[in-house]
């Protein structure tokens, strides 16, 4: 037999490494806009494209898929050849996974200050970009599983499964939670509603972080940290065991996004016991990772890459731990909705992901362009300015994320709340913000340290090149297991079985979660007075979505007595069932809006989408002035409500055909309340009624009163008196 | 959150089943595995762990 001759694709690695750079940077320079948005809401004032609502979306998706996105796929081809002793099965596969991912990015980059959003946490984009995601994602599956089929190493090692498990759980979130029913190229409804969206969402934003952020991850640290260390990994056998139950358990753990819930109560604990469980796969692998530098600490001292290294495998440790403890319900209730969720991702974020991507960087650039760093001083200033960033971000948002919640739940004697204006407990936190906002700056600054530093690296280096390698041709062996080979072993080496394996695994898991979801639907009692939205209503919802108000707003009031005093009664399931998507939202940066409707005359919320600050001082929402003068495009309303139709929303063939005039009659009566205000009317008459002029009635604003009027009003007021938990 | 599906999952016929069979289930598959891990060699680990150093 002999030695085979072959080329490492070099340039691919290269292409992703540099492509996480620079979205990395832009990623963390959107989350910095945002942070001091909190501090000056009115920063954009008037650039629709640069709203809070809309750039938000625009920071998760670039940190999430572009940043950590583009480390993972340069990461995982570095490794997998080598770990395999072959090229990238396809150099056509190879082009198409980075092209198609810059592409996709790009369009995000466009589409979301554009406003063009499905509105669901981190899939935000429209379908034709999820097909594409999806096309890409294959690609990438293909090409690393041909690599496998061609290796010249029997063995997979541990990394390897980890690659495949993404692979395989990624694609199978990514299409169920983005199913929906287009209206055009640009805009669609989910497939689901309310509940049953909302359980589908959080069973793919629970297992994104966990097979997007963390299996790949996972696989990177058991290649990069031994690499780095100069040392194998601590204990394979616990790399094993790692492995097969994280990817089994991670998925059921998606109940704990169900507390005050679903399921019944030992049925909930249960799901929240998984997610406790949950700490022993993983604090397993970070104990793995830190012993692997058992007996080279001196060597910490002196390499940033090992550095980088320590404090991400700790940031997983401390997010891994964290998660658990706020799956308990009597934590939940304090962490859910507050800053608190805000900075246990960005422990996540910023510490495990984002430094392991340093560690990755400083370790592989100088590599492939054959040199050394530029600067190790650098490197070591990124390090600590970059750990001080992290720090003083995370703590502050703890801090407020506490003082919040607390100041939410607070009583007054006489049974009313201490703090019944929610922006009281908003300017409370506002010294938090500017702590927050410093933390990412100094995170961001240490990260254009390093772009410094490694373009330096790589202007000293060489151009990179595909490296040369040999080995021998993998000898052919049964298929069958040899005399004395055990199970694992030969699983090692059935790279197909072992995918399917890994398969079933997951889908277990998620099979469990998913059937009681799909049978949701045909449990879900009517409540006779919930009808669907009027055509208005339904374009305005639609600005709702466009403006990304759920970034800030939830619509969903749990069953606690400081809830129900401070919104109104809490959801019932039977409310959500036209909401396609549903609009719970995450994060209460303002107050929760399900049961706006009617709280406030049309006039005050003209007045307040115009300029926050003057209906209410302090406020921290940004002004959108331009709903007030944009032209409400009708043009597809009917579509949209033949869609609903599709979806099972029950309009009548009327309904429809009369639906412009449905629509301009509500508009109209809208319209004429709001010229009641003479301050307004007075503005309003002085506009110069040239060829752009638009009638009020047929203004963008008009469409969101009407649609914030109707929130929560079809839950009559005869409702029982409310039995709430505190 | 989802206060409101409590009842409704629980209408599924034998709901309970699920979290006790899941439990039984990890159970089951997590002393398989160790008992498993703990079946390998001495020599075939140490080849395992070193598989990214043979480059």
């Amino acid at each position: 037999m002999e030695l085979e001759r072959y080329y490492y694709d070099n340039k691919i690695v290269k292409n992703f490494l540099y492509a996480t750079i620079v979205w990395g940077v832009v990623g963390m320079l959107v989350g910095l806009l945002l942070a001091t948005m909190f501090l000056f809401p009115n920063l954009t004032y008037g650039i629709e494209w640069l709203s809070f609502g809309r750039l938000r979306p625009l920071h998760t998706n670039a940190v999430i898929f572009a940043f950590i996105g583009n480390a993972l796929f340069g990461g995982v081809y570095y490794s997998l050849q080598r770990l395999l002793k072959a090229r990238l099965y396809s150099d056509i596969l190879s082009k198409i996974n980075f092209w198609g991912w810059q592409l996709i990015i790009v369009a995000a980059a466009i589409t979301l200050p554009l406003g063009i959003t499905s509105s669901k946490e981190y899939a935000e984009l429209e379908w034709p970009i999820d097909i594409a995601i999806a096309v890409v994602w294959v690609a990438f599956g293909i090409n690393m599983i041909g690599t496998i089929l061609r290796r010249r190493v029997r063995s997979l090692y541990v990394a390897i499964w980890f690659y495949i498990a993404t692979f395989v759980t990624v694609a199978v979130l990514h299409i169920f939670n983005s199913l929906a029913f287009p209206v055009s190229w640009l805009k669609s409804y989910s497939v689901y509603a309310g509940v049953q969206d909302a359980l589908v969402q959080w069973w793919y934003g629970h297992n994104a972080v966990a097979f997007f952020l963390t299996t790949p991850f996972l696989g990177l640290m058991y290649y990069f940290v031994p690499k780095a260390a100069e040392r194998p990994i601590y204990s394979y056998r616990l790399s094993i065991v790692h492995f097969w139950s994280l990817i089994f358990i991670y998925i059921w753990a998606g109940p704990h996004h169900l507390l005050y819930s679903a399921l019944p109560g030992w049925a909930q604990s249960l799901g929240v016991a998984f997610s406790v469980m949950l700490i022993a796969p993983s604090w397993g692998g970070m104990i793995n990772g830190l012993l692997t530098l058992r007996g080279v600490w001196d060597k910490v001292v002196s390499d940033p890459v090992l550095k980088f290294m320590v404090v991400a495998i700790t940031g997983y440790g401390m997010a891994t731990l964290e998660g658990p403890l706020m799956s308990l319900k009597n934590i939940n209730a304090i962490a859910h909705f507050s800053d608190w969720v805000i900075g246990h991702v960005h422990i996540g974020g910023l510490a495990w992901n984002g430094f392991l991507t340093f560690a990755m960087l400083y370790w592989l650039i100088p590599r492939l362009v054959k040199t050394t760093i530029y600067s190790v001083k650098l490197a070591n200033v990124h390090f600590w300015v970059g750990t001080l960033g992290i720090v003083l971000y995370a703590i502050p948002m703890y801090v407020s994320g506490f003082t919040q919640a607390a100041m939410w739940k607070q009583f007054n004697p006489d049974g009313t709340l201490v703090y019944g204006n929610f922006l009281e407990t908003v300017t409370q936190i506002i010294p938090m913000y500017w702590m927050r906002a410093i933390g990412g700056t100094l995170y961001l600054v240490g990260a254009l340290i390093m772009g410094y530093n490694l373009y330096k690296t790589i202007r000293n280096g060489q151009r990179v090149e595909d490296e040369e390698a040999t080995a021998m041709p993998l000898q052919k062996v049964s298929s069958k297991r040899v005399a004395g080979e055990k199970y694992h072993p030969w699983l090692e080496r059935r790279p197909v079985r072992l995918t399917i394996l890994a398969t079933l695994v997951i889908l277990i898991g998620g099979v469990v979660q998913i059937i009681p979801t799909l049978m949701v639907k045909s449990n879900i009692p009517t409540i006779s007075s919930v009808n669907p939205y009027t055509p208005l209503e339904l374009e305005g919802r639609d600005i709702y979505i466009r403006e990304g108000c759920v970034s800030c707003h939830s619509q969903m009031i749990r069953p606690f007595r400081s809830e129900v005093v401070r919104y109104g009664p809490y959801s019932r399931a039977g409310e959500f069932v036209y909401d396609h998507p549903f609009l719970w939202g995450s994060k209460r940066t303002g107050p929760d809006l399900l049961r706006l409707g009617g709280k406030y005359a049309d006039s005050w919320h003209l007045n307040h989408m115009y300029d926050p600050q003057s209906t209410s001082p302090g406020s921290i929402m940004p002004a959108y002035p331009w709903l007030l003068f944009n032209a409400l495009d009708t043009e597809r309303t009917l579509k949209k409500m033949e869609v609903m139709v599709d979806l099972g929303v029950p309009y009548s063939e009327d309904d429809i055909s009369n639906g412009l005039a449905t629509l301009d009659k509500q508009a109209q009566e809208i319209a004429a309340r709001l010229l009641e205000d003479p301050q307004f009317a007075d503005a309003y008459n002085k506009e110069e009624r040239n060829t752009e002029f638009v009638p009020l009635k047929d203004r963008e604003i008009v469409a969101l009163i009407a649609y914030m009027q109707r929130l929560g009003t079809d839950l009559s007021n005869a409702l029982e008196p409310e039995k709430t938990e505190e | 959150m989802l206060q409101h599906t409590k009842e409704h999952l629980a209408t599924i016929e034998g709901v309970g089943v699920y979290p006790i069979f899941s439990l039984l289930l990890f159970t089951g598959f997590f002393i398989g595995l160790v008992w498993w891990v703990l079946q390998f060699k001495k020599s075939n680990i140490k080849k395992l762990k070193n598989i990214p150093f043979d480059d």
